[in-house]
Order: C-alpha cells, then sequence, then structure tokens
C-alpha cells in the first residue's frame, strides 16, 4: 500500500512539472492523473474515494492556474468509474479484487472497463478547456490520447503494480 | 427533520458528488472567485518555490540559448542608440513616466486554451496587479495574481486577454485576442473595411487600457481576409515574441495612469 502511495505521488508530479506543458505530435497528450484515477482502489459508494480524486484534481489545478478544470474531471471520473466498474466486473467479483487492474481482470475485460473511462477523461478536458469537442483536431485529440494512455497505463502496471495472481502460481 | 437525515444518510455518496461537482463547476466559472487570487493560482507560496527550484535545474540547460537572446538584444539596443542619436529623435517611450522591472519567467504554459505564466518577482518587489508585461520583444501580457514572492501573469495566448492597439500606419484603433489555435499568430479584432490595411504593418499598444504605455510592438500583419460577413477585417497578426522561449520579462509601471485609473474610477 505504502509503495502504491509513493508510485501514484511520483505520478502525480510527473503530470505537474513534466507532462502538463507537452503536446506530441500536437495530437497527444500523456497524463499519469487518469492512471490514479483509474487504479486508485476501489470501495463502493465510497465519500473517500470521491475526495481524494477533487483534492488531487485542485493540487493538479493549482500548478496549471486551470482552477476547476481538473478537480471537476477527476470527481466526474471517480464517480463514473465506480458506476463503471459495477456494470462490468459485477458487484460479487468486484468485492474479491485488491485492485481494478490488468492483472486482476485480464486484457479484454480491462479494456472494456478502462478506455471508455479515458475516452470520458479527454473529453470532459477538451469540453471544460475549449468548450467544443466536435472540432476535427479535439476528436483526435482525443481518440490518440486515449489510446497512447491505455498503453502507456498497461505497460505501468506490468512494470509496477504486483500482479496477485503471479505471486499466488509461485 | 428524521427523514432528512435518513434521506441524507442513505444518499451521502451521491450528496457528496453533486456538491463537489457543482463547488469544482463554480471554481471554472467563476474567474474572479477570492481565494483563486489568493491561494489556487501558480504564484502562490507551495508551486511559487517549486516552480523557481525546477526553473533553476532546468535554465542551466538553456544558458546557450539565453546568451544568444541577450547578444541579439544588445545589438538591437545598440543599433537603436545610435539610430536615435544620429536623428535626434524623442524616444518613443517617455522613460520619466515608465518604470521597468525585471523579472525571470519560472513557469509557461502553452498548449492550453487560457495561458499562464510564472515569474519569481511578487508583492515584496512592487508588482501589483494589472502591470503590463513586456519583454525585448515585445508585449508578453499582464499581473493577474500576485502573492509575495510571485506572480501569475495571464498571456497574450489566453482567449479570455483582450489588448487595445492600435495600427502604426494607419493609426486605426484596434484590439487583440487570441483564438486559441496558433500560439504563434493572434486575431486583429474592429478594424473597418474602410482602412486600407496592407501585410506587413505593424500593431503596436494604444495605451487606452492604461495597461501599457503607448507604440510597444505586439506583432505584424500576416493575413488579411476582407470576405466576412461583418463590416470588419478578418485579421491574423504574427506575434513578435515567441512564447515558446520567453526567459526575461520586464514589468511596465506606467505612473501616469495610476492617476488615470483613480480619476475613471469616479463615479
Amino acid at each position: 500500500m505504502k509503495n502504491k502511495i509513493l508510485i501514484f505521488i511520483v505520478l502525480l508530479f510527473i503530470q505537474v512539472f513534466v507532462l502538463n506543458k507537452i503536446i506530441f505530435f500536437s495530437f497527444l497528450v500523456l497524463s499519469p492523473l487518469i492512471f490514479i484515477l483509474l487504479l486508485y482502489s476501489y470501495k463502493k459508494d465510497s465519500i473517500e474515494n470521491l475526495l481524494v480524486a477533487f483534492f488531487i484534481g485542485l493540487f493538479v489545478d493549482m500548478f496549471n492556474d486551470s482552477l476547476g478544470v481538473y478537480s471537476m474531471t477527476s470527481i466526474i471520473i471517480v464517480y463514473f468509474r465506480n458506476l463503471w466498474a459495477l456494470k462490468i466486473i459485477g458487484e460479487e467479483k468486484i468485492d474479491e479484487l485488491n485492485d481494478i487492474s490488468v492483472h486482476e481482470l485480464g486484457n479484454i475485460q480491462y479494456f472494456i472497463f478502462s478506455f471508455p473511462i479515458m475516452l470520458v477523461y479527454f473529453s470532459l478536458l477538451v469540453i471544460l478547456e475549449s468548450s467544443s469537442i466536435f472540432i476535427l483536431d479535439n476528436v483526435l485529440f482525443i481518440l490518440f490520447s486515449s489510446v497512447l494512455n491505455y498503453l502507456f497505463m498497461l505497460l505501468f502496471q506490468y512494470l509496477f503494480l504486483e500482479s496477485k495472481l503471479r505471486d499466488e502460481w509461485r | 427533520m428524521r427523514s432528512l437525515l435518513k434521506f441524507i444518510s442513505r444518499y451521502n455518496y451521491s450528496i457528496t458528488f453533486f456538491f463537489l461537482l457543482i463547488f469544482s463547476f463554480f471554481l471554472v466559472l467563476n474567474e474572479s472567485f477570492i481565494l483563486r487570487s489568493f491561494y489556487f493560482n501558480s504564484s502562490n507560496y507551495i508551486s511559487g518555490n517549486f516552480y523557481r527550484v525546477q526553473n533553476g535545474i532546468l535554465s542551466y540547460f538553456s544558458l546557450e540559448k539565453k546568451n544568444t537572446i541577450l547578444i541579439n538584444e544588445n545589438l538591437e539596443l545598440i543599433n537603436r542608440i545610435k539610430k536615435l542619436e544620429s536623428d535626434y529623435r524623442s524616444v518613443i517611450i517617455d522613460t520619466s513616466t515608465v518604470g521597468f522591472l525585471s523579472a525571470q519567467v519560472i513557469n509557461n504554459s502553452l498548449n492550453k486554451s487560457k495561458n499562464y505564466i510564472t515569474i519569481d518577482k511578487g508583492f515584496k518587489d512592487g508588482v501589483r496587479e494589472n502591470l503590463g508585461v513586456i519583454s525585448s520583444n515585445g508585449v508578453i501580457g499582464k499581473v493577474k495574481y500576485v502573492s509575495d514572492n510571485f506572480s501569475t501573469i495571464i498571456s497574450l495566448l489566453n482567449t479570455s486577454f483582450y489588448l487595445s492597439t492600435l495600427v502604426d500606419e494607419t493609426k486605426t484603433l484596434s484590439s487583440i485576442n487570441w483564438d486559441g489555435k496558433n500560439p504563434r499568430e493572434v486575431k486583429l479584432l474592429y478594424v473597418p473595411k474602410h482602412v486600407p490595411l496592407e501585410i506587413g504593418y505593424s500593431v503596436i499598444t494604444s495605451s487606452f487600457d492604461s495597461i501599457f504605455p503607448k507604440g510597444i510592438e505586439v506583432g505584424k500583419i500576416s493575413s488579411i481576409n476582407e470576405d466576412t460577413n461583418s463590416n470588419f477585417y478578418d485579421v491574423d497578426i504574427l506575434l513578435s515574441e515567441d512564447f515558446y522561449s520567453i526567459y526575461n520579462v520586464y514589468l511596465v509601471k506606467s505612473f501616469p495612469f495610476e492617476e488615470k485609473i483613480k480619476l475613471e474610477s469616479i463615479d
């Protein structure tokens, strides 16, 4: 748990001090904040989840001079994530999981769970930042950034998050 | 009362969500929110110091580029002095009424529709809200938030920032605003179609906004589109400053303007 918190703090600092300022090829943004929001422990109807998301978003906003944008996006994503997790994974199975990660769900179910959330996350950022998603540039930004972040999140999980199933197998 | 408490305890999760949602929505919409100007911006104590440390490390890697910029600045200043001496012309900006304060850029955002710049000078150094900010090449923005040691500048590359300008050759009063697309270009607004405009004309500050003295360069006209339904041109301005490489800026204290603002604020 301590390791996970440390990794989240490092991710947050990378988001704030490095990746906030970089757009790759005019269409791609790497946003570790969505990794934190997706991988943060699931608890049904947890006010703690909402408050943590709000304050993490507020922290990013403070450094980004975008007050409200990331805090609003974060709480919507966490609320949506909790509903979506129940729908995709089911209430019985979700209680048995330690984390909602690719190790626990498998590749296909994890894609179905996380990719729509990525799309919602980048759509919200575009709506709040530029007011319209119905511009080709913005649509491409949402699609490409979602794909890039999904791939990086898989890589991140394989590199840094332990697989309980693998441990059990040993 | 009991049923109300029961309702709250039953739906506390959704109630918390909607409360936080409404609160953050309020933060997004209300740019003049008091907490925003005091704490939640990049000029506050925590983020300002972080950016200063970050800039202290990163600035070593751009020393060569900074040197080149300073050499070019020096050359331009020398040329300007020589020209003024030979022509016996009066200086463009009357320095008896304008004071400058130099500052270093410690954070600069470029990839959003509302971009801000953070500098390492604050209230203790004499910075106040609404001071104009320029570089050796032209206008940068104006001071939005000030803490003791840092300030946040609303950049020209911010869709909510409008600047009063003049087309130098025709002396036409106009405004500029960024449309959020190309960070090298802004839009020139409110120039009527009867005014003869040409590509390459200079756009300078007008001084009517009480922020900048008259005559500071903003950019040059790069394209003119007359085929619009309105009575005004659709004009693009190529900015004289490259916002991707701003390291040092100057804050403009225009003394007569403080008196002007006071006078204008009297009902």
